[in-house]
């Protein structure tokens, strides 16, 4: 290959290219919001069939932004009046639900699948040796929305949500049935406090979470509830466990109610952070610039999101491979030219693959872009990279095939 | 230099087989300048083609001094070609988006050759052609004449020992075709065997040989 060719043959039909850069954006943008979609749809297993969830997503990274409730208790009664605002909405039922870890009591039985790091799982908290363990957390609605379903002993009542000085419930994933049996107790260190926990139950070993597109078993978490421990913290401890559970209590996901769109809750978020003084939020695979278009998602049920999804990713891939035929039918008299000059078919294929490489990975940085810049994550579905190897592989391989296996192999043929 | 033997050549054209060139035999000799001529259609291009390998005989024999040639696989024939022949085609066969300089570089830079001896080679070539001045110009801003000087400043890098030129001169006034043609007499002088496709008596009369192909078959 030819360097010079490289660059030039690049910038050769900027406007069919350009043409393609966007279709391939729009497609990827939109084929991204419906893959979240579709998988925070089969999140619900049945349970709310067609009510799609807006995923809220706090930002509040910053430690410094943090400390602040953890020090000021004015600021943590506010994010307790928030978060009771998100229960109580009138325009979507609230689900708070946050993965975090959680410490337990150390015991030599605990296998390495539950730990949550690969390194320093053990360590001592107020005096207790502790390992770090996965755990989820989640708040009342949690079961109404999630598979959560218990195999052994019961799932979480409505008391276990009440903050009980020392004692909390929790249930714990298939794969602890060896370990511990429903009435066990030990202690755990949640978030800044230690409590003593008795296991009330075991999870179903076929409950799962989809985190980014990927689905995750419960077998090896455990399950503890989002504890409502009022307004004014008693302890020291309490306060810096009221801090963490409050800042984690308001990621989660917003139900829409009906006769209300995305654009009211995002507008009611918005307006309840500005009276509370938080930071606002990050609508996780949300496009937060064409609200419309994002109704139109959410009110689609999931037979349609698949069709609609499937309907614009063939129609961008048939756009695209259209136009790259055109591209390379126009190309083709200066490939004759190499091929003339001394050019193997292998460069030429070079060629070729770099120029539709090149489309395909502007139209991915375009997409990142816009994603990062509106909604502020980058979020890619892995299903999407997934959708975008066959459209390369096949747009190259005909092109490939049209340019240099009949134009080289055949060169007869006029 | 080349001798063919018994050489067929047919094209599908629909359902029935097109017979181009029918048990021709030919010979060009080292060191001469050959016309090759004939009426339209009939088989001169396709001869060519089969001379430097970019188009398949049906049957037939190929000696290229002397040895037979086996020419049955593309890559094969890439190799003769590139090793042998200088091409000219029938219509100027330049990159638009290249220079003039790259476009005479482009088959040096597929042979790999260093960067600084390319530029020895294409400006000498180009100074010897007189477009030494057109070097940095792209080939829209050329005259015709310019242009198929600077095709033949392409084959001639590649240092052939075979010019093989499509009607050069087919769509140049009368005075640019003698400038073509005198250079072609030059470099003939200078070594190369050269093989002109023409419709024109006038530049047949400059060459040592003239062939013509009549109902697939070569007369001297
Ligand atoms: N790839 C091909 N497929 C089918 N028929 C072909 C092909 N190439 C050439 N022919 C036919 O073979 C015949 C000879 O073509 P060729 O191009 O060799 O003629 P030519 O003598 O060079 O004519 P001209 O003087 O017009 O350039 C023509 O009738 C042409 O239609
Ligand atoms: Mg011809």
């Amino acid at each position: 290959m030819i360097k010079y060719e490289i660059t030039k043959n690049l910038f050769r039909y900027k406007t069919l290219k350009i043409m393609s850069i966007i279709t391939l954006s729009l497609c990827f943008f939109s084929v991204n919001i419906i893959l979240s979609n579709i998988f925070d749809v089969s999140y619900m297993d049945g349970r709310q069939e067609n009510r799609i969830p807006l995923k809220l997503v706090d930002n509040m990274d910053e430690t410094r932004t943090l400390s602040i409730y953890f020090t000021d208790i004015n600021r943590l009664r506010d994010l307790k009046l928030f978060s009771n605002e998100l229960e109580n909405a009138e325009e979507f039922d609230y689900c708070a639900f946050y993965s975090n870890y959680i410490n337990i009591a150390y015991n030599q039985a605990i296998p390495q699948e539950m730990f949550a790091f690969q390194e320093h799982v053990r360590g001592t908290v107020y005096g207790e040796d502790v390992l770090g363990v996965n755990a989820i957390q989640v708040g009342k609605t949690a079961s109404e929305f999630f598979p959560l379903f218990t195999a052994d002993g019961r799932y979480f009542t409505d008391q276990d949500f009440n903050f009980n000085d020392k004692y909390i419930n929790i249930i714990l994933g298939s794969s602890y049935k060896d370990i511990y049996k429903v009435g066990d107790q030990t202690k755990i260190e949640y978030w800044g406090k230690l409590f003593d926990a008795t296991i009330v139950g075991f999870l179903d070993a076929k409950s799962y979470i989809i985190q980014h597109g990927k689905s995750i078993s419960l077998s090896n978490y455990i399950i503890a509830p989002f504890l409502d421990c009022g307004d004014d913290p008693i302890q020291e401890d309490d306060k810096v466990y009221q801090g963490i559970s409050y800042t984690s209590f308001i990621n989660g996901y917003a139900f829409l109610k009906d006769g209300y769109n995305t654009t009211d809750i995002i507008s009611k978020i918005d307006s309840l952070c500005k009276i509370y003084d938080i930071p606002a939020f990050a609508y996780e695979g949300m496009n937060t610039i064409s609200l419309g278009f994002l109704n139109f998602v959410l009110q689609l049920g999931r037979q349609e999101l698949y069709i609609f999804g499937a309907v614009t990713y063939f129609t961008a891939f048939l756009s695209f491979y259209i136009i790259q035929q055109f591209i390379s039918s126009r190309n083709r008299e200066n490939y004759r030219i190499h091929f003339l000059m001394g050019a193997r078919p292998l460069a030429i294929t070079g060629y070729i693959s770099l120029d539709i490489l090149f489309q395909i990975i502007a139209a991915l940085v375009g997409t990142t872009f816009v994603y990062s810049f509106y909604i502020g994550t980058i979020y890619f579905n892995v299903k999407l990279i997934l959708l975008v190897f066959p459209m390369i592989v096949i747009t190259i391989s005909a092109v490939v095939y049209r340019d240099v296996v009949k134009n080289y192999y055949f060169k007869e043929k006029k | 230099m080349i001798t063919i033997k018994h050489l067929f050549k047919s094209f599908k054209q629909g359902k029935v087989d097109f017979k181009v060139l029918d048990d021709l035999d030919m010979t060009i000799k080292e060191g001469k300048m050959t016309a090759i001529m004939g009426r339209s259609g009939a088989g001169k291009t396709t001869l060519l083609n089969i001379l430097c390998g970019l188009c398949r005989m049906d049957s037939g024999e190929y000696y290229f001094q002397g040895k037979p040639i086996d020419l049955s696989t593309s890559s094969k024939a890439d190799k003769f070609r590139n090793q042998n022949f200088g091409i000219i085609t029938q219509q100027p066969s330049l990159l638009n988006d290249y220079t003039v300089y790259e476009n005479i570089a482009l088959p040096l830079e597929y042979q790999k050759i260093a960067k600084k001896d390319i530029e020895k080679i294409v400006t000498e070539t180009a100074q010897e052609l007189s477009i030494d001045e057109k070097l940095e110009q792209y080939p829209d801003e050329l005259s015709g004449g310019q242009l198929q000087r600077v095709s033949i400043a392409r084959a001639l890098c590649q240092n052939p020992s075979i010019i093989l030129a499509d009607e050069p001169t087919g769509s140049l006034d009368s005075a640019a075709e003698i400038e073509i043609v005198e250079l072609f007499k030059k470099l003939n002088g200078l070594g190369k065997t050269i093989v002109i496709i023409t419709h024109s008596s006038f530049i047949a009369s400059y060459c040592d040989e003239v062939i013509t192909i009549k109902d697939g078959k070569a007369f001297t």
